[in-house]
């Protein structure tokens, strides 16, 4: 099956400009990776792909025929499956009636050329599947290989994984790259979406980058690593931004051994970092090596062993502003005094005046365009809810800012703005850990680059000694 | 996980509908639908006694419906009034039989507020200890509740000339109605009173603002400062206060008995009632009041309906019921 996706926009309830015109072929019989930093788009261009989502404009043709589906079941019909990430089986059905569970309603008993079918699909994979056993019992690798064999049995011809390894042990993601292999050979189409790169250079044919809602590139073999780390995370500008005074001596904050543990695993492993006075450490690397239990531990939201030393104080940006940092239920008033409630009280009373008063100047000095203080958070687009963090943390005057992905999803003037406020607080004596996976924006805002790989820091140094050929290496693991 | 509150048109649509099921099935039980909402809805408000009584009614379910409304705020269902309200009956009967004379009533009071506050402590503090869902630890706490105090109401403080009630608050200790000839006591005001209490906590205090916060969402909140398990403590805490006080205010304050019914027939269900109050009354305060109001006219009108209409008096309870249920329906669907 040939299927050609042209100029895809696609444009959420909320305001969020996911894809900006995206255009990819996918051939018969190849293995298309799909590569792109979270938040980049691939998940999203995927699901109108397969009828989950329906693109704002853009067309779809498959075989040269335009198409448009009305849901899943319908690109299902035309032989394009997704095995989504967070697998989409039901809990509380065996495996075997995860894959009956498409014929419809009916009271009959499954008949069993299904189990027929489903063992002959299976076996034909070299997949040993428990049919009989409810899926929540099942391994997770294992409920992969269900909804594979679910999809085949539906008549894919195209299957689209969605970060097929997350769920994975490595053995497990050994024995899904052969698969992969065997479902090729038979002629299927497959795309297989990561941000992992070590895994598009065992399993992908072709590669097409994504980038903030843009394909930015696409490669063919032979690939090279650090190329495709430039394409995901975006080519240097070596922009000069106003930067002044020398970082200082003081520390504003010291990690030391920090070890972070999740499920039993080592997610954290021995870091020791200090962020000094007047100085931008940038953290980089590819999402998912630990970062974001670094910050997370740091400002006490994780526990860890090893030693965290704050002096004077923190301001906090986290990455997800509507999971962590804002209340979207609530109004700006309530959301701009969060942390900073008891300043705004006498004898435990909030005076709300005082609370607006405050609002009122940071939507002026912040420029966050809003109906009024009162209005509530969820009302306004991305890039005002993040001044709106953005202000309200480094209002607290703090000597620590940890900013966590501060411009992800944000527009080109937006991000300029929150990149331009971070510098100015350096400038005025304050200490900054900037943890990022966009190395514009660490070559651009940071006085010490460090790169996190698998849980360490591997590479550290002032950010004339880290050049992109370093970084690029360390990033990719090399 | 996260309970929504009812909007003004889920309230509404639950309300017809719960009217129109009642409806049916007065018609089809042989009944006259027309007379016995009648005599439901529009009775007690043609006579001054009748809506004072009404009023006395609505009292306790505003209480515990603040329990509840509380709650809600937290993120949490709080289910655990009911228990509460025993538990502050209990404290009250206790006090008159360990007193004599005016002195029962403050004793009344602080032991029935700290029974109900020790009761709530132990799903509060099992939610933050080791994460136990607050409905299944509320209800065993309300079954716990009932029997220890069937338990003490037949036994230690049985009253040896009346075997059904337990000892009788004293007569100094009394409050008798503001009006005489109705059951209008002070616990009417002192319920309105808890009602603007909780109000102003939830707008103006800092407690109120991280409860809420931590109610919506509590990564937020741990994010920058607030503490969720403490903001579950106090939303439980002040909770058992407001059903707390509702059991006491139903053995001090309640004529014609001021004591506990050995089957705790005058405390049992209000807590309950409570929760239909928060959802009637979207978990605001005012909302609550206002709500309670509303079951308190139906339940002093299901009297009038039972001569009037000759109506069973259950029907009201059948009403209320729907109403509950076609709430959570459109809740759930959503």
């Amino acid at each position: 099956m040939q299927v050609s996706l042209k100029e895809i926009h696609k444009v959420f309830s909320d305001g969020t400009h996911a894809l900006r015109g995206v255009s990819l072929d996918i051939y018969p019989g190849e293995v298309l990776a799909l590569l792109g930093e979270n938040g980049a788009g691939k998940t999203t261009l995927m699901k109108i792909l397969a009828g989950i989502y329906k693109p704002t404009s853009g067309e779809i043709y498959i075989d040269g025929k335009k198409t448009k589906f009305k849901n899943a079941r319908e690109a299902l019909r035309l032989g394009i499956a997704m095995v989504h990430q967070h697998l989409s089986l039901i809990p509380g059905l065996t495996a075997l009636e995860n894959i009956a569970v498409l014929e419809g309603a009916g009271l009959g008993p499954i008949s069993g050329e299904v189990r027929k079918r489903a063992e002959a699909i299976a076996a034909e994979l070299g997949f040993e599947i428990d049919w009989d056993r409810d899926v929540e019992e099942l391994p997770l690798g294992v409920r992969q290989r269900v909804e594979i064999v679910k999809a085949l049995y539906w008549g894919a011809d195209l299957l689209i994984l969605d970060e097929p390894t997350t769920v994975l042990s490595p053995p497990e993601v050994k024995s899904l790259f052969q698969v992969v292999k065997n479902l090729k050979q038979k002629g299927k189409s497959i795309v297989y979406i990561t941000h992992k790169i070590p895994e598009v250079l065992e399993v992908a044919d072709r590669i097409a980058v994504l980038r903030r809602g843009l394909k930015v590139a696409e490669f063919k073999p032979p690939y090279d690593a650090k190329k495709l780390v430039e394409a995901m995370v975006g080519e240097l500008k070596t922009e000069s931004v106003e930067r002044s005074g020398e970082t200082g001596e003081r520390p504003v904050l010291e990690v030391v051994d920090l070890w972070v543990y999740e499920g039993g695993r080592a997610v954290v492993q021995g870091v020791n970092l200090v962020v000094r006075e007047r100085e931008i450490l940038a953290v980089v690397g590819v999402e998912g090596n630990g970062q974001e239990h670094l910050v997370e531990a740091v400002v006490g939201l994780r526990k860890y062993k090893g030693v965290v030393k704050i002096h004077g104080g923190y301001a906090y940006i986290p990455d997800d502003r509507h999971g962590k940092a804002l209340v979207l239920e609530k109004t700006l008033v309530e959301n701009a005094i969060l942390g900073k409630e008891a300043e705004f009280s006498r004898r435990g009373l909030i005076s709300w005046k005082d609370a607006e008063r405050f609002t009122a100047k940071l939507v002026e000095e912040f420029g966050i365009v809003t109906p009024g203080p009162w209005a509530f958070v969820k009302q306004l687009s991305g890039g005002n809810q993040q001044k709106l963090v953005v202000g309200r943390e480094l209002s607290r005057n703090a000597k620590l800012i940890v900013a966590h992905q501060p411009t992800r999803g944000l527009d080109v003037a937006t991000t300029e703005y929150v990149q331009h406020l971070l510098l100015k607080a350096r400038n005025n004596g304050a200490g900054v850990l900037l943890v990022t996976s966009d190395l514009d924006e660490a070559y651009k805002l940071a006085d010490t680059i460090a790169v996190m790989y698998r849980g360490r820091i591997v590479a550290i140094g002032s950010v004339g000694e880290m050049t992109l050929d370093v970084v690029g290496k360390k990033m990719a693991g090399l | 996980m996260r309970f929504q509150t009812a909007s003004a048109v889920n309230i509404a649509a639950a309300l017809v509908m719960a009217f129109a099921v009642g409806t049916a099935l007065m018609w089809i039980s042989g009944y006259d639908p027309l007379s016995s909402y009648s005599a439901m809805l529009i009775t007690p408000l043609s006579d001054w006694v009748y809506f004072l009584s009404a009023l006395a009614f609505s009292a306790p379910m505003a209480l515990t419906g603040l329990t509840f409304s509380l709650g809600l705020r937290a993120g949490l269902f709080n289910i655990g009034a009911e228990g509460q309200v025993y538990m502050g009956a209990l404290g009250a009967v206790a006090a008159a039989y360990l007193l004599g004379g005016p002195a029962v009533l403050p004793l009344a009071f602080a032991m029935g507020l700290i029974l109900a506050v020790l009761w709530s402590s132990v799903p509060a503090v099992l939610k933050i200890w080791r994460g136990v869902n607050e409905v299944i630890s509320t209800i065993m706490m309300n079954w716990v509740a009932y029997w220890v105090t069937i338990m003490a109401v037949s036994t230690a403080f049985a009253n040896p000339l009346q075997p059904e009630e337990s000892v009788k608050v004293p007569e100094p200790a009394r409050l008798t109605p503001l009006v005489p000839g109705t059951d209008f006591t002070a616990a009417v005001p002192i319920a309105y009173a808890a009602a603007f209490l909780v109000l102003i906590f939830l707008k103006y205090s800092v407690w109120g603002y991280r409860i809420s916060v931590s109610g919506y969402n509590p990564i937020a909140a741990k994010s920058y400062g607030i503490k969720p398990e403490r903001a579950v403590l106090v939303a439980f805490a002040l909770g058992s206060v407001t059903a707390g006080l509702a059991g006491v205010l139903q053995v001090v304050a309640r004529p014609p008995s001021y004591s506990l019914a050995r089957n705790l027939a005058n405390v049992y269900g209000l807590g309950f009632d409570g929760i239909t109050a928060a959802m009637l009354g979207r978990g605001h305060p005012v909302g609550v009041v206002l709500a309670s109001i509303f079951l308190g006219i139906m339940q002093e009108g299901a009297r009038h309906m039972q001569i009037e209409a000759g109506t069973p008096y259950e029907f009201v309870k059948v009403i209320q019921g729907l109403i509950i249920l076609f709430l959570a329906l459109q809740l759930l669907r959503k």
